[in-house]
């Protein structure tokens, strides 16, 4: 496993340039156009997640190998409130305001691998994973 | 703070409008842009509108809503909004998200989506024509 | 001591290799059925040889790349692997048989023999590695040929797109298709798509599913698509499972689907008219109406 980049997230300008990010590892390891979007998709829509319910956060992105599969990893931290029923939130259709919410379930589908950990008052870990075909 | 936002050029073509995103839109600047047009077709009192997103690499959930926002803001307003050029990645990730975006119309490239922007202003305006034909009967039976 | 061996092997040589392929004759069908016995001697030379070669020789490499090429060979004439593995054993029965009737000494005897059960060993496991090279090799191939002619996307005419599926669906076959579609759709501006699954054997709630989202998806780009060959079982199977088809278009066949996307597009198929002579055959032409005389 190789050293990622890691992006801190203040700003709606942090998330263009972690997808900017994502896509741009996502190409240099080989994945197709699709699967770049798919990828940075998913990374748009933790990161907003970041800034809108925590505030800030982290979002490290970086090129992993297991079992001689190649692919991405991306792990977005933050230290906001936390989510208290996490089943609910993954669950299409939920909606904390206006529709938002979406950004959960719909990075899960684009991605390959998720896994979420959060804690209310401390705050929330999503790892999301794809792997080459 | 202000100068970070991107404004992004709005032009009219005949009674329509046409607007190419050709930069990455942060949220604030994707605000803006949706403030912008519907600012425009109020001015100008546009019967339409094209947004082109052929440049667009990665629409998130965020454009995606906000494309479909300013499509039933603009019919409030009498404008129709045709969206063109979305790249099959777009329209990929956008369906895997969840995002349909059934309200609005969409074309596969720019000459395309005039044909159709005009096919639809042309049905509206036949429809109201014979809206006003038939409360004219109801008037006068 | 494994001097023995090479000696003797070379001593016996043309006793063994007749012997050997006459047990070969009798041991082994497919294609060695149809070798002569002349032939078979030939081969059966061959490999004592390399035996004799491997028995003197310091190093293991001649005799593996003999049995490789042996099992190259083998695979040419599309033998399969058991039958190898036969001959090879076949090979090891007569040589230790002989060597027990001939050597008297037994100490001598035992190297030899020692040396017999290792060299066939070795080349045993060589035979059974080269096959199993070769299936993966093939197997390989194939998948790529497979993934090939899995999505043909054709352009019938100008706008208009042709997706013949056949065979079963799975979700990563139906990524695939998606992402092919999308392509194809993008390539060739198609206003219309026309996606044809009567090839496909099992229509079940993951591969409706999976159809639906491409039709989605290819209306964003701003095309419209076009579902044929819903056979009267998978018409069923969907009303079952209560997959709402309600806002795709659907047509029985492909030439109805053909026929409606033409006439969305403002076409339709008409023979062309002779004003002079009259023809027997009337071939048919793509023509908007409005050029009729």
């Amino acid at each position: 496993m190789r050293e990622g980049r890691t992006i801190f997230i203040h700003s709606d300008l942090d998330i263009v340039s972690a997808r900017v990010e994502g896509r741009e590892l996502a190409k240099a390891l080989g994945f197709g156009t699709i699967d770049q979007a798919r990828i940075a998709t998913a990374i748009s829509e933790l990161a907003r997640n970041i800034v809108l319910y925590a505030g800030e956060g982290t979002v490290t992105i970086r090129a992993i190998e297991q079992g001689g599969r190649k692919g991405v990893e991306v792990i977005c931290e933050d230290r906001g409130p936390g989510i208290e029923d996490v089943n609910l939130v993954m669950r299409d259709g939920y909606s904390t305001s206006r529709g938002l919410g979406m950004g959960l379930p719909g990075a899960k589908r684009l991605m390959d691998d998720f896994e979420i950990t959060s804690r209310v008052g401390e705050g929330t870990r999503v790892v999301v994973r794809k792997w080459l075909r | 703070m202000a100068s970070e936002i991107i404004r992004i050029p709005i032009l009219q073509i005949e009674d329509f409008l046409v607007a190419s995103i050709q930069v990455a839109l942060h949220d604030r600047s994707a605000v803006q842009f949706r403030d912008d047009l519907l600012q425009r077709i109020y001015e100008t009192k546009a019967k339409g509108l094209i947004i082109d997103l052929t440049a667009v690499d990665i629409v998130d959930s965020f454009i995606g809503r906000l494309i479909g926002d300013v499509a039933e803001m603009a019919a409030l307003m009498g404008a129709r909004v045709v969206v063109t050029g979305l790249q099959p990645a777009v329209a990929i990730t956008l369906t895997e998200l969840g995002l349909e975006l059934s309200g609005v119309i969409t074309a596969l490239n720019l000459e395309k989506g005039i044909a159709t922007l005009r096919r639809l202003v042309r049905q509206d305006e036949e429809e109201e024509g014979t809206r006003d034909a038939r409360r004219a009967h109801d008037l006068y039976p | 001591m494994s001097q023995t061996l090479a000696t003797w092997l070379a001593l016996h040589r043309e006793v063994l290799a007749a012997e050997l392929a006459q047990r070969i004759r009798q041991g082994v069908g497919g294609t060695y059925a149809t070798l002569s016995l002349d032939q078979l001697k030939v081969r059966a030379t061959g490999l004592l040889d390399a035996l004799q070669r491997a028995a003197s020789g310091e190093s293991a490499e001649p005799w593996e790349a003999f049995i490789r090429g042996l099992a190259t060979q083998l695979l040419a004439e599309y033998t399969p692997a058991t039958e190898g593995q036969t001959i090879l054993s076949l090979a090891r029965e007569l040589l230790l048989e002989q060597l027990r009737h001939s050597l008297e000494d037994r100490d001598r005897r035992e190297a030899a023999v020692a040396r017999v059960e290792e060299l066939l060993h070795q080349a045993r496991l060589w035979l059974f590695d080269a096959y199993l090279q070769d299936y993966e090799k093939r197997l390989a191939q194939q998948q790529r040929a497979l993934a090939e002619l899995s999505t043909p996307v054709i352009q019938v005419h100008e706008n208009i797109l042709v997706v013949p599926l056949v065979g079963a669906v799975d979700t990563e076959r139906a990524r695939r298709i998606m992402e092919e579609l999308l392509l194809g759709i993008t390539r060739y501006q198609a206003e219309m798509v026309i996606i044809d699954i009567t090839g496909v054997p099992v229509v079940d709630t993951a591969v409706a599913n999976h159809l639906l989202q491409t039709v989605k998806a290819a209306r964003l780009l701003g095309t419209r698509s076009i579902l044929v060959g819903i056979s009267s079982e998978v018409a069923q199977a969907l009303v079952h499972l209560q997959i709402d088809l309600s806002g795709v278009i659907t047509r029985s066949n492909l030439q109805a689907g053909i026929e409606y996307a033409l006439e969305q597009m403002g076409l339709e198929i008409a023979p062309i008219r002779r004003e002079t002579r009259e023809t027997e055959e009337e071939p048919a032409v793509l023509r908007r109406p409005s050029e009729r005389i």
